[in-house]
């Protein structure tokens, strides 16, 4: 089921979360809400399941308008990042829940919820601790109960905030994966909200960055990544080093160095430059590029990390495959970009 | 190694023997010295004169009335003291200090002032006993008295053992409930009210403990007709004022008896409760 928001607006007091977003989310799609805190991504999240009321905008999902619906006539499911669990219902209760609070007219018969409970255990892979009590969980077995919860009422949509914030970095990875693929099966649309860059490109069929209310850009992963639309994009996604460079008829201009430019098109004058760590090479001395004094290097098998202080103080990082071998602190580099994304200057 | 009821087990903690001793000290020299006295006192009385006074009319009328309207102004404060946490933890609005403060307001105050200022409002000649008159409801001098008192007394209780565990609840919960489709009634009778059973049956039974122990707020409003509004406490006084030291001792041992049956119950109901939440 698609979902979409428009021009939606949302102040807490004096502070504005979101200020006028619009986001239209295709049947079938796992989007990310990427951006730091207070960027009002979370905000977002909550309105569309009906937990916040904004100001002035439209929500709807499919075709019907749900802007005035409450959350629990919105059919959405919604996974908490603290997830939220009933600490005084057993795993399967708290999987029913949803269930058993149905009028009793649409209500399924015991043995329905008792099969579909078993059913979502056997999804989420915890069919032996169904008589425990949250409490007695690790955290991403309660991430795994909160989801089986939210989808055992059959939501057209699934919301998560933050839903891997609170795990550690092995079964983060392992369930990032897991989720994904119970997305892909039970054909859900869904969206999640994370300040993990890595996550959100990893996991999202797109990818939509937010700052300070707005949306910065909406675009697949590859493209964000690639072609950042904004200076704060570039820089949130590891932009790397930022140098300050003249754009000049569409190419630019850094210490000499003239490359066509990634981001979206800028006018002439002096501009933003960002450069990755491994958008460099060395160059002999006399070729034009970045001068600047090695400080320190690490090497880890073929890789090694740079880091170059230039002439005017600045430190730049650098990652080089297969370094020359005899590199060694304070030797005098010159730096030559390969690639650039510049913006205008700020 | 010997086992026992006091095994000795290697602790970070230093210092249990001390500390524990000096509790068992305190306790002994504060509780269980004066109540064993009483019932000492109480045992050196003949069967028969015990239960002449213990278990005389006038004395189970009292124990009724003390116990009845304890139970009912418990029962009245579990809800109103409930509300109350409700409004305090999840509501933000101008005076919540001041309201907050308000609640404490019954620990603080002599009981006698309460009483006393319960008294002028509800007596058939004070603001509230005349309208109420005019319905033809009595307040003041009767059992329905007492319960008002006790409410004041007991109020703050409910309150403060609710309201923790209703703030470290939060609001997520609730909103968890609400996405799954649950009803505001559903989600309070599903979800809040048994997070916070525990610690309302707690509040519950420290105010009723309070309230059956209550004296000085009540002797004011509930003018003592014996038989009718006359509270256990008072009777023990009134035995006291007749120098019948043993008949006061007969009466007071058997509070005494009743309300830690009735206290070991409400614990024991929370050692269930705590049990099946599991942790």
């Amino acid at each position: 089921m698609s979902l979409s928001a428009q021009n939606v607006v949302k102040r807490f007091g004096a502070f504005t979360a979101l200020d006028g977003v619009s986001l239209d989310v295709g049947a079938g799609e796992f989007v990310a809400l990427l951006g730091p805190s207070g960027s009002g991504k979370t905000t977002l999240l909550r309105i569309l399941a009906g937990l916040e009321v904004p100001e002035s905008g439209r929500i709807a999902i499919g075709d019907q308008d749900m802007s005035d619906t409450p959350a629990r006539d919105r059919r959405v499911g919604f996974v908490f990042q603290h997830y939220a669990l009933f600490r005084h219902m057993t795993v399967a209760e708290n999987i029913a829940f949803g269930l058993t609070v149905r009028p009793r007219a649409s209500r399924p018969s015991r043995a329905a919820i008792a099969a579909r409970v078993a059913e979502l255990l056997d999804l989420v892979q915890l069919a032996h601790i169904g008589a425990r009590y949250p409490a007695q969980l690790s955290g991403g077995q309660r991430q795994r109960v909160a989801l089986a919860r939210a989808l055992a009422v059959e939501p057209r949509i699934l919301l998560l905030d933050e839903p891997f914030g609170a795990l550690d970095a092995k079964v983060r990875k392992d369930l990032r994966r897991w989720l994904r693929d119970v997305h892909d099966r039970m054909g859900l649309t869904s969206v999640f909200v994370t300040h993990d860059q890595e996550e959100a490109l990893d996991l999202a069929d797109r990818v939509v960055v937010m700052d300070h209310g707005r949306i910065e850009q909406v675009d697949t992963p590859e493209r964000v990544w690639d072609r950042p639309a904004t200076a704060f994009v570039c820089d949130f996604l590891g932009g790397g080093n930022r140098i300050a460079c003249t754009a000049n008829a569409g190419l630019i201009d850094i210490a000499g160095v003239r490359l066509p430019n990634l981001a979206p098109p800028l006018p002439d004058g002096p501009a933003d430059g960002f450069i990755r760590p491994h958008e460099f090479a060395l160059a002999a001395p006399g070729h034009p590029g970045i001068a600047a004094r090695l400080r320190r290097i690490q090497r880890t098998g073929p890789q090694a990390a740079l880091e170059a202080v230039t002439d005017s103080g600045s430190i730049i990082e650098v990652s080089l495959s297969d370094p020359p071998a005899d590199l060694a602190a304070g030797a005098e580099l010159v730096l030559v970009p390969t690639a650039v994304r510049a913006y205008r200057a700020r | 190694m010997r086992t026992g009821l006091l095994q000795r087990r290697a602790s970070i903690l230093p210092g249990f023997g001390l500390t524990f001793g000096l509790t068992l000290f305190m306790l002994s020299l504060v509780v269980l010295v004066p109540l064993s006295a009483v019932f000492l006192r109480a045992a050196s009385l003949p069967a028969g004169e015990f239960a002449a006074v213990a278990l005389s009319p006038r004395a189970l009328a009292a124990y009724r009335l003390s116990f009845g309207t304890a139970a009912l102004a418990a029962a009245l404060n579990t809800v109103f003291g409930l509300l109350t946490a409700w409004v305090l933890v999840r509501y933000d609005f101008p005076g919540r200090r001041i309201v907050s403060a308000l609640v404490d307001l019954p620990f603080a105050l002599p009981t006698a002032v309460a009483g006393i200022a319960l008294t002028a409002l509800y007596a058939p000649n004070g603001w509230l006993g005349g309208a109420l008159a005019a319905w033809g409801v009595k307040i003041a001098f009767t059992p329905l008295g007492v319960v008002v008192a006790l409410i004041f007394v007991g109020l703050p209780f409910v309150v403060r053992t609710v309201e923790p565990v209703l703030a470290d609840l939060g609001p997520e919960v609730e909103e968890a409930a609400a996405s799954l489709g649950a009803s505001r009634l559903q989600a309070f009778g599903r979800v809040i009210l048994p997070a916070i059973a525990p610690a309302l049956l707690t509040g519950a039974a420290l105010a009723f403990a309070r309230a059956l122990g209550e004296y000085g707020s009540v002797i004011f409003i509930a003018g003592n007709l014996p038989m009718r509004s006359e509270i256990a406490p008072l009777l023990i006084v009134v035995q006291l004022e007749q120098f019948n030291v043993g008949g006061a001792t007969a009466i007071a041992v058997t509070m005494l008896l009743a309300s830690f049956a009735l206290l070991l119950l409400i614990n024991g109901l929370q050692v269930w409760q705590r049990r099946r939440m599991a942790a």
